[in-house]
C-alpha cells in the first residue's frame, strides 16, 4: 500500500540524502511499487520544468552587486565583534552553565527562591545565546550582534557571581 | 573556482576576489530563488544585493557547519521572508494594484529574449510560474530552496527552523499539487 512514508522516501532518493543501503532497498521497493513510481515521475518533471523556468540575471549584476557592496563596506570585512569577544562570552555562559550543573552548592543558599532565580538567570542567558547565534548566522548587522554580546556578557558575569 | 574551504579562508581574509568570485557563482540561483519568492524583478535585484551585503557583512563570523551554499540560501530565504511580510503589509495599507499575483514573465521583462526564453515558450514559461505561484507560501520556500538553491532536506529543515518531517511533507504537497498544475506540459 503506497503511502506519504514512500513519498519521503522518493524525495530523500532523489535529493541523495538516502544512506547506500537504504538506497538499493528502495531501489527494489520502487520495482514494485506503482505509486512511488509515479510520483517521481512527478517529482522529477516539476524539477525539470522549474530547472527551465530559472531567471536570467539582468546582465552585470553580479559584477553592479559585488563592486557596490565593496565599495559600501569597504574593502576589508572585518566584524565588529571580534571572535575573540565571541568566545569570551561563550566561555563565560558555558562557565556558568557547568558550575551550575556540576559545581558545589552552598549550604543555606539552596533555597526554592535561590534555585528559581539560578534557573531563571540560566533561562535568560540561553536564550541570548540562541538569539545570538541566529544573528550571527543570517549576517545580521554587526551593532546588533555587539549588542547581543554584551547582554550575554552581562548575563554570564551575574550567573557566575550567584553560583560561585 | 577553489574548494569551498579555500574560499571561505579567503573571504574570511577580506580578499575582495574570492568575494567575486562567490557572487558570480551563486548569480543565477540566488536570483532565480529571489525573483520566485519576490515575484517582481526590481525587488529581487535589490533583494540579490542586501543578500550579499549580509554575506559579507557576516563572513567574519561565519562557523563552517554545512555548505557554504546552505548559509547563503538561508540567508535569502530569510530575507525573504522579511521582504513578503513587508511588501504584505504595504499592499494592506496601500490596497493598490501592483505586480504581485500577476505572472513574473511581466514583471521580468527584458528588452530581448535571453536564451533560456527561447529555449520554452512562453506559454510554458507562464504556465510553469503560475504553478508555483499557485503553491501556498510554506510549501513554495521548500520546493524553491530544494530546486534553486539545491538544498538538501535537512539543510532546507534547518534554514526554516522546522522538523525534517515538516520539510519533507511540505515537499510532498507541492510536488503533488505541481503534478496536476503541470500536466499536458512536457518535461
Amino acid at each position: 500500500m503506497h503511502s506519504d512514508e514512500h513519498d519521503d522516501r522518493c524525495l530523500l532518493y532523489h535529493s541523495g540524502e538516502l544512506a547506500p543501503e537504504d538506497r538499493a532497498a528502495f531501489e527494489a521497493e520502487l520495482a514494485a511499487c506503482e505509486g512511488c513510481r509515479e510520483f517521481l515521475a512527478s517529482l522529477r518533471k516539476a524539477s525539470r520544468l522549474a530547472a527551465e523556468a530559472a531567471v536570467e540575471p539582468p546582465h552585470g549584476l553580479a559584477e553592479r552587486t559585488s563592486e557596490r557592496v565593496l565599495a559600501e563596506r569597504g574593502m576589508e570585512s572585518p566584524p565588529l565583534f571580534t571572535r575573540r569577544s565571541l568566545g569570551f562570552a561563550l566561555a563565560f555562559a558555558a562557565l556558568a552553565i557547568a558550575v551550575y550543573v556540576f559545581g558545589p552548592r552552598r549550604a543555606g543558599e539552596q533555597s526554592l527562591n535561590w534555585t528559581n532565580g539560578i534557573e531563571r538567570d540560566l533561562a535568560r542567558t540561553e536564550r541570548k545565546l540562541q538569539a545570538l547565534s541566529r544573528d550571527i548566522a543570517v549576517g545580521t548587522d554587526p551593532a546588533e550582534i555587539d549588542s547581543d554580546l554584551r547582554g550575554l556578557e552581562e548575563s554570564a558575569r551575574k550567573l557566575e557571581k550567584q553560583l560561585l | 573556482m577553489d574548494s569551498e574551504e579555500e574560499l571561505c579562508r579567503r573571504l574570511k581574509a577580506g580578499d575582495p576576489q574570492a568575494f567575486k568570485e562567490l557572487v558570480r557563482e551563486y548569480e543565477t540561483p540566488i536570483y532565480s530563488f529571489l525573483c520566485h519568492r519576490l515575484r517582481e524583478r526590481a525587488a529581487a535585484e535589490d533583494a540579490f544585493a542586501e543578500v550579499f551585503v549580509r554575506v559579507w557583512r557576516g563572513i567574519g563570523s561565519y562557523r563552517p557547519q554545512g555548505r557554504l551554499k546552505a548559509w547563503l540560501f538561508t540567508i535569502a530565504h530569510r530575507l525573504s521572508l522579511d521582504l513578503a511580510e513587508k511588501a504584505s503589509r504595504r499592499e494592506q495599507s496601500l490596497d493598490a494594484e501592483d505586480a504581485q499575483g500577476r505572472p513574473l514573465s511581466e514583471t521580468v521583462a527584458g528588452p530581448e529574449p535571453g536564451p533560456e526564453r527561447e529555449a520554452i515558450g512562453q506559454e510554458t514559461r507562464v504556465r510553469i510560474e503560475a504553478a508555483l505561484a499557485s503553491l501556498p507560501e510554506e510549501q513554495r520556500q521548500v520546493f524553491l530552496l530544494r530546486e534553486y538553491g539545491d538544498l538538501s532536506f535537512a539543510e532546507i529543515a534547518l534554514a526554516m527552523d522546522c522538523p525534517l518531517s515538516t520539510a519533507l511533507s511540505r515537499m510532498r504537497y507541492a510536488v503533488r499539487r505541481l503534478r496536476g498544475e503541470l500536466e499536458g506540459l512536457d518535461a
